[in-house]
């Protein structure tokens, strides 16, 4: 079981990165698009460690959605990214403990 | 049974027509009849109807008229007419969750609390308008239902609030006696503040939601939507309880019968940042309102909520648990469906939230909520603006979002408030009750806030300051807009308005 999960990972982790590559081979995102979208206003609280994040992001988006996304809304996918990251890294900051449980709780026999 | 049919009897409050039901003054069949034919003419007016349900609410009519004056007289909302958010599965009806994708889908089965107000003999008239997918996706607009926007009775050129739109905007104007509405992070108190209604958010557990959409399984609540705090109560006794469906309900008895007599004084704080920054009428009510308030209580001012973020908390954890949700629409394009531009496009950005960080929001989700349960404890209630602003324009998106002034041609946005959030992230009851008027004559509100399974509290310090106010004895005038020719919009094609018999 556990080298069945561990091929699990790695097959994962694999899919993950040719995923990364094949975005990477796409025109950089925001350039490509027409211009009658709204361009994507970078956030002040984003910087360029965040932005290559959301870069990353955003292609994995486009690989697994692109086809139901016009080019002309990618940048308000992209602003949602922003806006999703920057709740994320202000979580990031608040300090907890190892020890501190995630707030839901498994119950074995469901009651 | 003698008839009091009037166009008075529809803005009576739950316990008003129970009165008369049970004395035998009023028809429930009658009521009903007045009902339906206010939600198939006003209804579609005001966006807030998906599907009136005449022959099921005509036959419970006819049920709970006979078994009343046969003598089995089953409380205080036997023979009421209600209305439910189309989040919740009525048998044989369309369940469509405010969504284009979903709009022809039947279940074979009752939401629990379609159920329970069943057997409390209530009359189920309609299934009301919502924000589509529970508005869990981000939307900016009112045009967020397949059913067109959600308009407020006060000035339908307004938002009715959301995701519980039609359940809002059905109540204020006189369709239902009462209805039912969910919150996961804002959707009862939203619309209880633009359609000047009292709306409780229940604790989290309090009420079930099987048989209802699921758009976060940590935040998602049920609550009663009505002319006044005092019908909340009534209504909220005969839905809470624990039901094996839903595994975060508890067996914890809510017994409402009335208010008790006012010899307590309450502790009530008022929240720093809650009202400051908000618009001029809005902010001007609510201290208008501790002057009321400190009639009967005793107020502390500008208490703070414990620091925690909780705004990143309540969109990490809706994020992730709606994109799991939802995802199948989301794998298989069904998202083009959605009417609003940020429902089609927001779901594409949630399945990127890690499972780490979806972790993480929760694990600091737990010292807030027991910051919070702490700082709670030390009052009755807590208090706050219900929303920074009275209610936005139908038209266009909801910009200007936290300016304190519209621009010229702007509607007033929904804003941030600071106990909203707050309260949903921890899971703690809260009840808006009007307390006055903003601009272009739309109703404010005031919410009370306090600890996990307080809902009996809120309530009696509510009914206190009901007491004491006329606000939610104001009714809107809907029928001057229905006369106007420059009155809202007709219904939007496709929505079903007059259906399923």
């Amino acid at each position: 079981m556990e080298k069945q999960d561990s091929l699990f990972v790695s097959a994962t982790r694999r899919s993950f990165l040719l995923g990364l590559a094949a975005a990477a081979a796409l025109p950089a995102l925001p350039e490509a698009l027409p211009a009658q979208g709204p361009a994507p206003s970078a956030s002040p609280a984003l910087g360029p460690v965040d932005s290559a994040e959301i870069d990353s992001l955003m292609a994995i988006v486009t690989l697994r959605y692109g086809s139901y996304i016009g080019s002309e809304e990618l940048p308000l996918v992209r602003r949602a990214l922003e806006r999703q990251h920057t709740g994320i890294v202000a979580l990031r900051k608040v300090p907890i403990h190892n020890w501190d449980a995630p707030d839901c709780l498994f119950i074995p026999d469901g009651r | 049974m003698l008839s009091m049919m009037n166009n008075d009897i529809v803005f009576a409050t739950v316990r008003e027509l129970g009165s008369k039901i049970k004395m035998l003054q009023l028809s429930p069949v009658e009521l009903t009849e007045a009902y339906l034919a206010r939600l198939e003419t006003i209804g579609p007016k005001l966006g807030a109807v998906v599907t009136v349900t005449r022959k099921l609410a005509l036959e419970q009519a006819a049920t709970a008229e006979k078994e009343i004056k046969a003598g089995h007289y089953r409380g205080p909302l036997h023979g009421i007419p209600y209305g439910v958010k189309d989040a919740f599965s009525a048998k044989g009806y369309p369940t469509t969750w405010g969504s284009a994708p979903y709009k022809d889908r039947v279940f074979d089965y009752d939401a629990t609390i379609v159920t329970m107000l069943r057997e409390a003999g209530a009359i189920l008239v309609a299934k009301l308008a919502m924000v589509e997918l529970v508005g869990g996706l981000g939307y900016d607009g009112a045009d967020a239902s397949f059913t067109g926007p959600g308009r407020t009775p006060w000035n339908p050129e307004f938002w009715s609030g959301g995701s519980s739109s039609g359940p809002g905007a059905a109540t204020s104007a006189g369709l239902v006696a009462f209805s039912i509405g969910g919150e996961t992070g804002g959707s009862i108190l939203s619309p209880s503040n633009n359609c000047g209604l009292a709306g409780m958010r229940t604790t989290y557990g309090r009420v079930s939601r099987a048989g209802g959409v699921t758009l976060s399984w940590s935040l998602d609540k049920v609550g009663p939507m009505c002319r006044s705090a005092d019908d909340c109560g009534l209504v909220l006794a005969a839905i809470a309880g624990y039901d094996p469906a839903d595994p975060a309900t508890v067996h914890r008895p809510f017994v409402y019968s009335g208010p008790p007599p006012a010899t307590k004084r309450y502790r009530i704080a008022i929240v720093k940042g809650s009202y400051e920054n908000a618009q001029p009428e809005v902010r001007a009510n609510f201290e208008a309102s501790w002057k009321v308030l400190a009639q009967f209580a005793d107020l502390t001012h500008d208490v703070e909520l414990p620091d925690y973020p909780y705004a990143p908390i309540l969109s990490t954890v809706m994020g992730a648990e709606a994109a799991a949700a939802f995802q199948e629409l989301i794998e298989t394009g069904q998202m083009r469906e959605m009417a609003n531009q940020q429902d089609r496009l927001n779901g594409y950005a949630r399945t990127m939230i890690s499972a780490v960080d979806y972790l993480q929001a929760m694990r600091v989700r737990k010292p807030a909520r027991l910051a919070m349960d702490k700082f709670l404890a030390q009052y009755d209630a807590v208090i706050g603006p219900t929303s920074g602003s009275v209610a936005a324009s139908v038209h266009g998106t909801f910009a200007g979002r936290g300016d304190s002034t519209p621009k010229p041609g702007e509607a007033a946005a929904p804003r941030a408030v600071a106990l909203t959030g707050p309260g949903n992230v921890v899971g703690v009851p809260a009840l808006s009750v009007p307390n006055g008027f903003g601009q272009n004559n739309l109703p404010s509100g005031m919410q009370f806030m306090g600890s996990a399974w307080s809902e009996k509290t809120l309530i009696d310090i509510a009914v206190q300051y009901q007491k004491r106010t006329d606000w939610n004895k104001r009714r809107p005038p809907i029928e001057k807009w229905m006369r106007s020719e420059t009155g809202p919009a007709p219904r939007v094609p496709g929505a079903r308005q007059t259906v399923a018999s």
